[in-house]
């Protein structure tokens, strides 16, 4: 049943968004906004197509409209997460994309992975955890307003595994935009660091259910071990993300509103506190 | 640049803010707005006071 709010979320969230295309056509110039927004939008698109169709975990029943069954406000919902997650992520650390693609030029590779890890890292992250953050306030509220819901559940909260996912779907598009814009940066460590970890998130989100036994136990040795393979800083940040967001669910399984009330302490106090007293002090403008 | 480009990023966050918030509130769940925004607010509390 088509929700009688909808117009509430759809029409601020194109307005929204078109205020950001602005943003970045003015600020970045055109072709980080092409890419930026019609690749994002294909992204968003061919994610949610996959989810409506093979995962069955949404009903988007609430928004009246669909392109094969994906509402196209949802899709730009990810486009402004990530990009203003980008924006704020900017602002912290104390440098730009476009700073980044001057400083990337007449560099070696091995200039190129410190930039990759003192630079491009840590704005991934950024948007990473901002993008936990949106999905809490976005997705508890359009659940409760039915523009969308979960097949199967009715908390009033969105459950911290969904925030998990959105945070490595930050992860995944984020890396793929800065591989693409960024030429310099297409090292073998940093496009094989995308492959596994998109590969890792397909395994957890959509191969999980077809695994035995002992399919499982390798399974959670891969999504524990691939991640951490790469980057320490990355690595760091995975573990307490992959703790709140999906290890704890299992050890806390009945969510009861105390039991809802730790697990999001548990996802959300970590990553503010590994955010603003490690990540922005350490790479931020203080250390220049 | 001009500076009101450059706020358009937080105008578009409080825009969605401000939906949350009406939109919870029609439904008379304005306390289920507070819970759902505390972890936003926090951050963006935050980014202002960092950025002065």
């Amino acid at each position: 049943m088509i929700s009688i709010f909808q117009e509430l979320f759809v029409y601020p969230a194109m307005g929204a968004f078109f205020l950001l295309v602005i943003h970045a056509w003015k600020t970045r110039g055109r072709r980080f906004t092409l890419l930026y927004f019609l690749g994002g939008f294909a992204f968003g698109f061919i994610r949610e197509f996959f989810y409506v169709h093979y995962k069955q975990n949404y009903d988007y029943s609430g928004l009246a409209i669909k392109i094969f069954d994906v509402p196209p406000v949802a899709v730009l919902g990810w486009i402004f997460t990530f990009y203003i997650g980008l924006c704020f992520g900017e602002r912290l650390l104390g440098f730009t994309c476009q700073e980044i693609l001057t400083e990337l030029q007449s560099t070696n590779d091995e200039q190129i992975q410190i930039i990759w890890k003192g630079k491009i890292l840590p704005l991934l992250i950024s948007v990473a955890f901002f993008t936990g953050l949106v999905c809490f306030a976005i997705e508890s509220c359009a659940i409760n307003m039915d523009w969308w819901r979960f097949i199967g559940y009715s908390g009033e909260f969105v459950t911290n595994p969904v925030q998990y996912m959105w945070t490595q779907t930050g992860i995944i598009f984020t890396t793929i935009f800065f591989l693409v814009y960024f030429k310099e940066v297409r090292l073998r460590k940093n496009v094989l660091f995308l492959v596994a970890f998109t590969a890792k998130y397909i395994a957890e989100d959509f191969l999980y259910r077809y695994l035995d036994p002992v399919g499982i136990a390798i399974f959670w040795i891969l999504v524990l071990v691939i991640p951490i393979l790469f980057y320490e800083e990355f690595a760091i940040y995975y573990m307490i993300v992959l703790f709140g967001g999906r290890l704890l669910v299992n050890i806390l399984l009945i969510e009861t509103p105390w039991d809802m009330l730790i697990l999001k302490i548990v996802f959300f106090v970590p990553q503010m506190i590994y955010f603003f007293a490690r990540l922005i002090p350490y790479f931020g403008i203080k250390k220049k | 640049m001009s500076k009101f480009i450059s706020h358009l990023p937080d105008i578009a966050i409080l825009m969605m803010i401000i939906v949350i918030i009406i939109s919870l509130a029609l439904i008379q769940r304005a306390d289920l707005a507070v819970l759902v925004l505390l972890p936003l607010a926090v951050y963006l509390g935050i980014l202002w006071f960092k950025k002065g």
